[in-house]
């Protein structure tokens, strides 16, 4: 059996890439700017990130105006839907096992499943 | 250890922008205090017809009432549903999250279709025709509107992923059967208002209408002012 980091995806196991999957995973669109302020990330590290996350079809990027005002909205695609899902779970299998390597009760972590009704 | 601590703040960071999310994405007060209004609203077409009496007879003509709170229903919930479509787009370009809300309006113009049918007005031109068996109906008091409107709350609820909305909701189910099936003049005369045989339905829909009027603007107004202070 694997180790569960080798199971890790690198496109989304990254901080801000992870960000991004979780805030769109949450609604239809997003615009740019409410992403950098959410993530506190600047506007060309986002850039960057979206780029990567667009080229692997998981997200797509919507550009135009509305009135005078250039919007950028991004939306999640069925592909990052489900790599987003996934990533959880192995984030959340690592915690399980790492527990359960120490002798600590399963579930006694604080990491709740992001679809939750709060 | 190193990857477990890396993998709860990465969970940790991943519920805390999920949150800022939904509550950024938040809008449910507005069609609250939007029904609320209209089902206030519908109270001139409540009115019980005086009934005309003489030679011993007492006769109620409620036909034009009746169709009107029908046609009232149906312009009034259209309209309702195409501002709370509006009012999330607005909401939407203004902080930059997009609400799913189809789903709710979908289930709101479905269920107040069917729930149109059960007005005074088709109530009792139903009843006149071959449906005379349907006599539960006769027991409501043509406000099955109102439970269209709670249903959709739940359906609201689950799309906002919010459990307040959601005990809202159940609350409000039970409000809109209670303003069917019971006379809420009943309790309000104990509290020294008795309304006119002619508007004795009027306790029934002000319940309605102030809970979901009262409900928005307590769910709204926290937002509201942390909103303003934030800026």
């Amino acid at each position: 059996m694997n180790h569960p980091t080798q199971d890790l995806d690198d496109m989304v196991h990254q901080r801000a890439r992870l960000g991004i999957l979780a805030v769109l995973h949450e609604t239809p669109r997003v615009d740019f700017s409410f992403l950098r302020e959410v993530l506190d990330l600047t506007a060309g590290n986002l850039s960057r990130h979206l780029q990567v996350l667009e080229e692997a079809g998981l997200v797509v990027v919507d550009k135009g105006y509305e009135g005078r005002r250039a919007r950028t909205w991004v939306r999640i695609t069925r592909n990052g839907r489900a790599e987003f899902g996934k990533e959880i779970a192995r984030l959340r299998e690592l915690i399980r096992r790492v527990d359960a390597s120490m002798g600590d009760e399963p579930g006694a972590t604080d990491a709740e499943p992001p679809a939750q009704q709060d | 250890m190193d990857e477990e601590a890396a993998a709860h703040e990465l969970l940790g960071m991943t519920r805390a922008a999920v949150r800022r999310t939904r509550a950024a994405r938040r809008g449910f007060w507005f069609p609250l205090v939007l029904f609320g209004v209209l089902v206030i609203a519908a109270t001139p077409w409540y009115r019980t017809p005086t009934p005309a009496c003489g030679a011993g007879l007492c006769t109620i003509s409620r036909a034009g009432d009746v169709w009107a709170a029908t046609l009232y229903w149906l312009v009034a919930g259209g309209i309702g549903y195409a501002i709370t479509v509006g009012y999330y787009r607005w909401h939407a370009a203004r902080v930059g999250v997009a609400g799913r809300v189809w789903p709710y309006i979908a289930t709101g113009v479905g269920l107040l279709a069917v729930t149109v049918a059960c007005t005074p007005g088709v109530d009792n031109g139903l009843l006149r025709g071959p449906w005379q068996n349907l006599a539960p109906f006769e027991a409501l008091h043509g406000m099955m509107p109102l439970l269209a409107v709670a249903l959709g709350l739940f359906v609201l609820a689950r799309l906002e992923r919010s459990l307040p909305l959601m005990v809202f909701a159940a609350f409000f189910l039970a409000v809109s059967l209670v303003a069917n099936l019971y006379d809420v003049q009943n309790l309000t005369a104990q509290v020294g208002w008795m309304p006119s045989d002619q508007w004795h339905l009027l306790p029934n829909l002000w319940l309605a209408g102030l809970t979901l009027l009262l409900g928005g603007l307590g769910f709204g107004l926290p937002d509201l002012l942390r909103r303003r202070r934030s800026v």
